[in-house]
């Protein structure tokens, strides 16, 4: 028997301990599966919600190697109808914490590594070493941080997004098809109490409701509390009356409108929350094979569509966006620069001037560090170290010509 | 009220067709821009439906939105339009995403939440 069948195998791998082959046991028994390639896997899941507790129970189950989890929140209660990895005695506690914490008991053979923070201040590097990255975000800004990173770091992201009993899940992979910039998302509106717009008669319906929302709120100089029935009904009462005047048409709100519209969240449940995840975690699995040069399977590079309330799924090609500014082919080019952390970013200007890139006289180039939260002004005669710049942190450059044309350029820095 | 709106695209389709392809010159072609048959399938709703209608390629996506919501019974809040796998934003008109004649135009979901 020749060494590279004795690698291949599941059962005598020494990449497991007695228990942990006993534990996958019956996975290990799949065909096609290679357990050692997710042993040896690095996934970074964004967003540790609705979408990934689940996602991370998942992939800790299945037994991938390490797990970075991030998320920027505190467990609430109203979490708890679906965060599988949380219960009531957190309630207050960073989510990735927690969420590393269960995990270790869910199985100790992987490593979770958790960061209580936004994705920008995650260290580029854990981003340019993962094998994946796994979105289970609920806003289209945090979205648009995370392809970024994808697209420049050229690793496939699985998106995933619920709303009422609906769901989507997309794998951007790179050169296959479109990134999420190809297709820019807004951002749903919702309705706000902008006061300039509730002067007077309200011109939708839904004014009403807000100018009911302002009643109490001029009233008792804060907002209406959505758990006394009694403050509901002042705000209901208002509106309705309102609505009686202006829309009779259209009939009366109900109390758990009142709800809905003063405390706005986006309604989710556990079942949709889970077709998606698991979707999401299937393909993820399927990659992590890929990547490591093991064929399982093919990744669906279509943009599903789960309709819970028909039982149906729906699939839409998503062809690359060539005019896309993100992954096209007028994207801004990256040049990548390995260097000391104790150079000055005026030495980093020169070995840039190396790769046939001058100053525009007309403008002096100016940087910004686009991985962090809060971009800073760089200076010239200080060090990268002294300026906190990470490992794989990017630069964006202006400034700059090559053959006498106006150029922008991004800068990764590898340190050394 | 669907099917009553089913009967007027028919009606409305047979006119312009008569219009653009005959009768009427260039120059007097109806302000309202080029028409078109589109079949619009919902992807969210508690049922599956498509319908075929005619609409002006110069419409912005928000007023096609509008009525279309209408149409299927469904808040605008809750999908966009989606052609070819490109969402058409609100801001545009139909014709900046290239939409044919027998094209299809998808409703789906504003699926953001995690």
């Amino acid at each position: 028997m020749n060494d590279k069948l004795k690698q291949q195998s599941n059962f005598f791998s020494e990449t497991f301990s007695e228990e942990e082959t006993k534990r996958l046991d019956r996975q290990l028994r799949l065909p096609g599966w290679n357990q050692k390639a997710l042993k040896n896997s690095v996934v970074v899941i964004a967003g540790i919600g609705g979408l990934g507790t689940e996602i991370a129970k998942n992939m800790a189950m299945a037994g991938v190697g390490t797990l970075h989890l991030i998320d920027l929140d505190i467990i609430e209660y109203s979490n708890l109808n679906r965060q599988i990895l949380f219960s009531d005695a957190d309630e207050g506690e960073p989510k990735s914490k927690v969420a590393a914490r269960a995990l270790k008991k869910i199985n100790p053979h992987s490593k979770y590594v958790w960061h209580y923070s936004n994705l920008e201040d995650v260290s580029p590097e854990i981003y340019a070493t993962a094998d994946l990255l796994i979105a289970g975000l609920d806003s289209v800004t945090a979205r648009s941080e995370l392809i970024r990173r994808a697209v420049h770091f050229q690793k496939p992201m699985i998106d995933g997004g619920t709303a009422t009993y609906y769901g989507h899940v997309y794998t951007y992979f790179p050169g296959k098809n479109a990134c999420l910039q190809c297709d820019p998302q807004t951002e749903r509106e919702r309705e706000t109490l902008a006061a300039c717009t509730l002067v007077g008669i309200p011109r939708k319906r839904s004014h009403c409701l807000l100018k009911g929302q302002l009643f109490f709120e001029s009233k008792n100089n804060r907002p209406p509390d959505t758990s006394v029935k009694e403050e509901m009904i002042i705000v209901l009462d208002y509106a309705n009356n309102l609505a009686k005047e202006h829309f009779s048409e259209q009939g009366l709100f109900t109390l758990d409108e009142v709800v809905k519209m003063v405390d706005q969240h986006d309604p989710t449940i556990i079942t949709i929350n889970a077709v998606i995840a698991s979707l999401q975690s299937q393909e993820a699995l399927k990659i992590l094979h890929h990547v490591k040069g093991i064929k399982l399977g093919t990744i669906n590079t279509d943009y599903v569509i789960y309709n819970g309330l028909v039982g149906k799924f729906f699939y839409i090609e998503k062809p690359p966006n060539k005019k896309c500014m993100l992954c096209g082919s007028n994207a801004t080019i990256i040049e990548e620069v390995t260097i000391p952390e104790t150079s000055t970013v005026d030495m980093l200007l020169s070995i840039i001037k190396n790769k046939d890139y001058k100053y525009d006289p007309e403008c002096e180039p100016s940087f910004w560090l686009i991985d962090k939260k809060d971009p800073e002004d760089i200076e010239l005669d200080k060090t990268l170290k002294e300026q906190s710049i990470r490992n794989f942190e990017t630069l964006y450059v202006t400034g700059l010509l090559k053959n006498n044309e106006e150029i922008d350029l991004y800068i990764r820095l590898k340190l050394r | 009220m669907s099917e009553e709106f089913e009967e007027l695209s028919i009606d409305e389709e047979e006119e312009v067709e008569e219009e653009i392809i005959s009768k009427t010159p260039e120059k007097e072609k109806t302000p309202g821009g080029k028409k078109i048959s589109v079949y619009f399938q919902s992807t969210i709703g508690p049922a599956p439906k498509q319908e075929k209608l005619v609409v002006a390629t110069d419409a912005p996506v928000s007023d096609i939105k509008y009525t279309v919501s209408q149409i299927f019974g469904l808040p605008a809040d809750e999908f966009h339009l989606s052609h070819a796998g490109r969402t058409c934003d609100s801001g545009d008109v139909l014709e900046d995403y290239g939409v044919e004649d027998g094209d299809t135009i998808l409703l789906i979901p504003v699926s953001t939440a995690g």
